[in-house]
């Protein structure tokens, strides 16, 4: 059991981890980049290919695609079918699936180092020869549209955290979630896959990430032989898609067979994708550990355990975003309190923020707290690649894994204090609140 | 347990000719001890990042509630409210300050309270002391125990508004009836409003004691650190006497179809009956029968006829979850309402025809490759590593269970699994819960 509610989130808020000088980058002729991170800890090997395309590269009408084709590229090329490409990792004993997100779609492979040649196998083959039939299309948008079901549309806290992007994001793509509308799901077709497959899949719009017990060296020579041969691509350019200033603040309502009233504040605040202005990212990285870092953070202390008007509350903020993003602090009211005073509480622990420089002692314990995480994050494979492939897939260097610690020791007081003043406004601010009511109420409306 | 270790030991013997198998490194190191007082410990070491995980399991769990749904959550939850030296904020405050991870959590069998620190000394050693003044002397105070209280009826409320979770507590109450296992985990309504700070004090004097604890640790300590640190919290904690065994029969089950009303798209559906102990004979070609037909993964039968040649569902499992004192094998899947009926049906075909015809030559060799070769992946981290060793630790299962799993598993026929099978489950007895919108 869980005790603390968590609520879906397509943006995960990474904690970073490296070891130090152990990346190794290639790129090959035909554009594929290849990043290499060595890890003798245990005899396997984690392999991840990222494609830049995800949610953000939509247009209206075909949202979830890059999620449908996520979907669609385990059912097989000519030479190699589903079942094969099942059965190979499987008797190899090993584990493959896929994300897709706003801004990328990554597939992996995580097997016994010796075994790092059936991925790149694998994944050279899909990465051009991917069949793509009717008949497995209609069966498998059928399943598609069975996960928007299960996450979405009968999850009351989902569907508001949907409804707030939607509301938060004008112009941006990150208006719509990356499982997309089931309206524009329901009208998908295989021609549309197909055009979108030939689009954005080459090898120059690819980053290939491996990190585990091998030699960058010989991964190199692998990934030429495997993925060396696979003509580029021109690759259109995303446009930028900026907000237009905010003229006032948002709010939007779900009203939904729910059991428990939900409060989401989303600020849209700069990413490291958007802003040149680089520090900012870290600062509110910071920021917002100081808000929900833990049982010491400030809404814990002072929400849930003392004034009480929470029974949960939990802020999300990834910096690693293609273009500006939101900043969203949730929360479920303690019984006795309504959304109302709820509301003001945050508020309130916001504008402290902006009035008030965080001590030095909270300073110092927020940096070791992260320091820390990043120290733990070590410990897994599979989060290192990830941390690579995520930098690498919104252009930005690699290297920013290693700088990590740096540039969050680096943030001060009154860097904090200024982005909470600049940002948390009324006016980069969106509300979205969920109401339960009955099931017979919602069919009378 | 006597049954699996005589098993085992005869496969061991019949294998020791099998030179790869007799060289074989063993996939974990595991030091096992006993500290004086009686609290059986578990440490595998893991030096290469200077971290250190602990967990201490007490048998504390949802089934030692009683007639008090809830307390064996409530104690667990209010543990970290203060001691007699320092109040949440401050317990909270000083964790952070070193960087440490302070954790609880709680299943039918255990409550395990965790600690993930640095294992500089500067940093260590005021966690591990703030670690142990928690399981020693917490003072529950009164304020913080009520607030918990409301707390636990809000994620009670949380939970009814999952179609998954209520499905399977369903499950659980109609499979296991009168056993402590039926009652959900942190408690009802009614029965948590009644929950006193007496009561958590009672059940925490009674239960977190040193012959009830277990520890389990994992990482960059040498084998003297590890003993010093294991009995400096065992040490800490009363002697205590072990939680007694729970001998409630589970009463026999009777097939059924329960149909839950619930607001929602989707059809949440969960089937299955009684399940084996890891000390069963059968548990082995059960782990494999299962992994044919369900495990995770996209080449199980459930899968490609559910999902892929049906498109009915997002994910369709099979799963056996043994406990102390109970078991369950359970098959989940969500479907939208109005294929509901449809997806049972094509469940209850397939598990026909598996008892009839068994798995096949080529399903066996698949799944034997899959499970021994996806082992080590299963170690590859301090907390998977942590993960299996509670579970080594909980269930008093062998040291070398790891190894004994490869070499069992290799050995295994058609036959014998079929066999198993056959004997174990009856889907014609299942019990269904079907929760969902039944008006679509």
């Amino acid at each position: 059991m869980r005790y603390f509610i968590t609520i879906f989130c397509t943006l995960i808020w990474l904690i970073p981890s490296y070891a130090a000088s152990s990346t190794h980058e290639y790129t090959l002729k035909n554009g594929l980049r290849l990043l290499v991170k060595e890890n003798h800890r245990s005899p396997i090997v984690v392999s991840q290919i990222w494609y830049k395309v995800g949610s953000a590269y939509e247009p209206a009408g075909i949202t979830g695609i890059s999620h449908a084709l996520e979907h669609m590229m385990f059912k097989g090329t000519p030479t190699i079918s589903g079942d094969e490409f099942n059965k190979i990792i499987a008797e190899n004993g090993g584990e493959f699936n896929a994300t897709t997100a706003f801004d990328y779609t990554y597939y992996y492979e995580r097997l016994a180092a010796d075994k790092l040649p059936l991925s790149f196998k694998l994944e050279a083959d899909r990465m051009q020869n991917l069949k793509l039939t009717q008949d497995d299309f209609t069966k498998e948008i059928q399943v598609v549209m069975e996960e928007r079901r299960l996450r979405l549309d009968d999850n009351p806290q989902a569907t508001t955290e949907e409804r707030l992007f939607a509301a938060a994001h004008l112009a941006s793509p990150y208006h719509h979630f990356p499982i997309g509308w089931m309206s524009d799901l329901q009208e998908m077709t295989v021609e549309d896959l197909k055009a979108w497959y030939h689009t954005w899949y080459a090898p120059n719009n690819a980053i290939l990430v491996v990190a585990g017990d091998v030699q960058p060296e010989q991964v190199y020579q692998l990934a030429e032989q495997y993925f060396g041969s696979i003509p580029a691509k021109t690759i259109p350019r995303l446009k930028k898609q900026p907000e237009p200033p905010a003229l006032g603040q948002k709010s939007v309502t779900v009203k939904h067979e729910a059991k428990l009233p939900f409060l989401l504040l989303g600020y849209n605040v700069p990413t490291l994708g958007s802003t040149t202005e680089t520090w900012q990212p870290y600062a509110l990285t910071v920021l917002a550990t100081a808000l929900d870092g833990g049982q010491s953070a400030r809404l814990a202390k002072n929400l849930i355990r003392g004034k009480q008007l929470a029974v949960q509350t939990n802020v999300e903020y990834d910096p690693y975003q293609l273009f500006s993003s939101l900043f969203i602090l949730s929360a479920t009211p303690a019984s006795k309190h309504s959304l109302k005073e709820l509301k003001a509480g945050l508020l309130a622990e916001v504008k402290s923020l902006q009035s008030d420089l965080i001590s030095e002692p909270e300073l110092a314990r927020i940096k070791t707290l992260l320091t820390a995480n990043y120290t733990y994050s070590q410990d897994d494979l599979t989060s290192q690649a990830t941390f690579l492939g995520n930098l690498a897939s919104i252009g930005l260097p690699w290297q920013l894994a290693d700088d990590y610690i740096t540039k969050i020791q680096a943030v001060t007081a009154e860097q904090v204090r200024q982005v909470a003043k600049q940002y948390l406004t009324p006016n980069h601010l969106t509300t979205a609140q969920l109401l339960p009511i009955q099931d017979k109420e919602k069919n009378h409306e | 347990m006597n049954s699996l270790v005589k098993l085992l030991a005869g496969m061991i013997g019949l294998l020791l000719s099998v030179t790869s198998f007799a060289i074989d490194k063993p996939f974990l190191d595991i030091q096992h001890w006993q500290t004086q007082q009686g609290t059986q410990v578990y440490f595998v070491p893991a030096p290469e990042i200077p971290m250190l995980d602990v967990l201490v399991g007490f048998y504390a769990g949802s089934s030692r509630d009683d007639k008090q749904l809830g307390l064996a959550a409530l104690t667990s939850k209010s543990l970290a409210s203060g001691t007699k030296q320092r109040s949440a904020d401050a317990l909270a405050e000083q964790f952070a300050a070193v960087g440490a991870q302070f954790g609880i959590n709680l299943d039918k069998d255990l409550a395990v309270i965790s600690l993930r620190s640095l294992t500089n000394p500067a940093y260590l050693n005021p966690a591990i002391s703030q670690f142990i003044e928690i399981l020693q002397q917490p003072s529950f105070p009164e304020a913080s125990v009520n607030r918990e209280r409301d707390n636990l009826l809000a994620i009670l409320k949380y939970q009814q508004q999952q179609p998954n979770l209520i499905a399977n507590q369903t499950f659980d109450r109609l499979l296991y009836q009168t056993h402590p296992y039926a009652n959900p985990e942190i408690g009802t309504p009614a029965t948590i409003a009644k929950l006193s700070q007496s009561a958590v004090k009672a059940f925490y004097q009674r239960y977190y004691v040193a012959q009830n604890a277990l520890i389990v640790m994992v990482g960059a300590q040498t084998l003297e650190q590890a003993k010093t640190l294991a009995e400096k919290i065992s040490s800490s904690l009363p002697t205590g006497t072990k939680a007694s065994a729970i001998t409630t029969q589970i009463p026999k089950v009777q097939a059924q179809l329960k149909e839950i009303n619930f607001p929602a798209e989707q059809t949440h559906i969960v089937m299955g009956q009684t399940g084996i102990a890891y000390t069963s004979p059968d548990f082995l070609p059960l782990t494999v029968a299962n992994y044919i037909l369900g495990g995770r993964g996209f080449s199980s039968m459930l899968f490609q006829e559910i999902r892929k040649n049906r498109g009915l569902t997002y994910g369709a499992y099979s799963q056996f979850s043994p406990l102390l004192y109970g078991n369950s094998f359970t098959i989940t899947l969500a479907t939208r309402n109005e294929q509901a009926k449809e997806a049972i049906t094509a469940t209850q075909e397939l598990l026909q025809n598996y008892k009839l015809q068994g798995p096949d030559t080529k399903q066996l060799a698949l799944a034997k490759q899959f499970l021994i070769g996806n082992l080590p992946l299963q170690f590859a981290n301090n907390s998977a590593i942590a993960t299996a060793l509670l579970r080594i630790a909980a269930y008093q299962l062998p040291l070398n269970f790891y190894d004994n799993y490869k070499m069992g598993i290799e050995k295994l026929d058609l036959a014998a699994i079929h066999k198993a099978w056959q004997q174990q489950i009856h889907s014609d007895q299942f019990i269904t819960i079907s929760l969902g919108n039944h008006a679509q």
